[in-house]
């Protein structure tokens, strides 16, 4: 007979063999039981996703101003008086909008990541690590450092030299391999393309924390990247702590 | 809080709330789906589906960053597992876990609390874990990527769960129920 939080985590994870679910049904687990391995399950992501910016065009079509979103939110509780004021609150926001617009312009330019680099650089963990080019084809020539910082979770790469990249072709992909992990599943460092000659800073968007970073690595990838590298093109490396 | 005005609708809950948590839905998306179009239909399905919910969350229970991770990781596996076998698609329960409610949750404190228990897995398990909840991995694909038996990735995914469950202290079985502590 199966353990119990065996078919509640079988259940939720969707993993249950036939016997299993005729098991579940004859035992039957409650929708508490379930919905609390689903936390579990979701505060494993909280704790081990880090946040990634959404793209802008994204973030716009979700923005109920655009219209989709709140056409679909379903109000428990409507009240005259809330929609009334929702259209004050509507107003404001259209006009708060107009004028960022029209002053952001005149106001403070945003860092570049060139600029952002530099600063980390200044951080008190940040680790300067020069790339050391592999016998790839793409990597000919190429030099440049890795800049990171532990304490801030952030990091920038800086390429001169490295080929250009079709994106619709191949992406570079960024691989951190920490001293806390196995060094079969390095944290992903997200995929970037070199599209123009010159030097490039990429900044590091890690998919998970990076508990003690030993090593940074970029391979080439498929487009959008991938889970596991087969690491069949390292291009750069560049070692931590040495 | 901002789920109980998200519920009623306030556009400008709506907006904060993406402000809040889109970068973690969408970095759940990215290890889901790439960066492909996929991820960004699958954002917002998540994000309608919280919008409709919005209204079941319960403070008692957990976070609002762990309840919009729930909601985001339901729809990413209705996405990517359509016909496999799961209940997850349940509704969410109306009320909590009695006994074992926590009276307040604090943002983030299960994550703090998961991030421990995973600390105490072995690293294989941790790894799967890590694999088939963030990455949306199926046991056979954990399994070629690891070299792995399927069986062994299938007890260290469920059981690493168990653990996660057991550090956060909810809605744990009677001890009749449960057996012996497996990890």
């Amino acid at each position: 007979m199966t353990d119990r939080r065996e078919l509640i985590a079988g259940s939720v994870l969707g993993d249950l063999t036939h016997d299993e679910m005729a098991e579940a049904n004859a035992v039957g687990l409650r929708q508490d039981e379930l919905y609390a391995m689903e936390i579990a399950a979701a505060a494993t992501l909280v704790a081990e996703v880090r946040d990634d910016a959404m793209p802008a065009a994204l973030r716009a079509r979700l923005d109920p101003r655009a219209g989709q979103g709140q056409a679909k939110v379903v109000p428990l509780r409507p009240k005259r008086d809330v929609w009334r004021a929702m259209g004050w609150l509507a107003a404001a926001a259209c006009l708060a909008f107009a004028i960022t617009a029209i002053v952001r312009p005149f106001g403070k330019k945003a860092p570049t990541a060139r600029e952002q680099r530099d600063l980390l650089t200044h951080v008190a963990d940040a680790q300067v690590l020069a790339w050391a080019a592999t016998a790839d084809p793409a990597a000919t020539g190429a030099k440049g450092d890795v800049v990171w910082s532990n304490a801030e979770q952030k990091g920038f790469m800086r390429f001169s030299g490295l080929s250009q990249n079709d994106p619709a072709a191949t992406q570079y992909q960024l691989w951190i391999f920490d001293g806390e992990r196995d060094d079969k599943f390095p944290v992903d460092g997200g995929v970037f393309d070199v599209t123009a000659g010159g030097d490039v800073v990429v900044p590091i968007k890690p998919k998970l924390k990076v508990g003690k970073p030993v090593l940074f690595a970029v391979t080439v990838e498929k487009p959008g990247g991938v889970v596991v590298s087969k690491r069949e093109r390292i291009v750069v490396t560049a070692k931590a702590g040495g | 809080m901002l789920l109980p005005q998200v519920a009623q609708g306030n556009p400008d809950a709506i907006r904060a709330c993406l402000d809040r948590y889109g970068g973690l839905v969408w970095g759940i998306a990215r290890r889901f789906f790439g960066a492909s179009a996929d991820a960004e239909d699958a954002v917002q399905d998540a994000f309608l589906d919280l919008w409709r919910s919005a209204g079941r969350y319960d403070p008692r229970v957990s976070s609002e960053a762990v309840f919009v991770a729930l909601i985001a990781r339901r729809r990413f596996i209705d996405r990517r597992r359509r016909v496999a076998r799961r209940l997850d698609t349940e509704p969410l329960p109306e009320a909590g876990f009695g006994a074992n409610s926590q009276a307040s949750a604090e943002q983030v404190t299960e994550a703090k609390l998961a991030e421990r228990a995973m600390q105490e897995l072995r690293p294989e398990q941790r790894q799967v874990l890590v694999l088939s909840t963030c990455h949306g991995m199926s046991h056979e694909e954990i399994s070629q990527a690891t070299g792995m038996p399927l069986g062994t990735v299938k007890a260290h995914v469920r059981r690493g769960l168990i653990h996660v469950r057991e550090v956060l202290g909810i809605g744990q079985a009677s001890p009749a129920e449960s057996g012996r502590t497996q990890r």
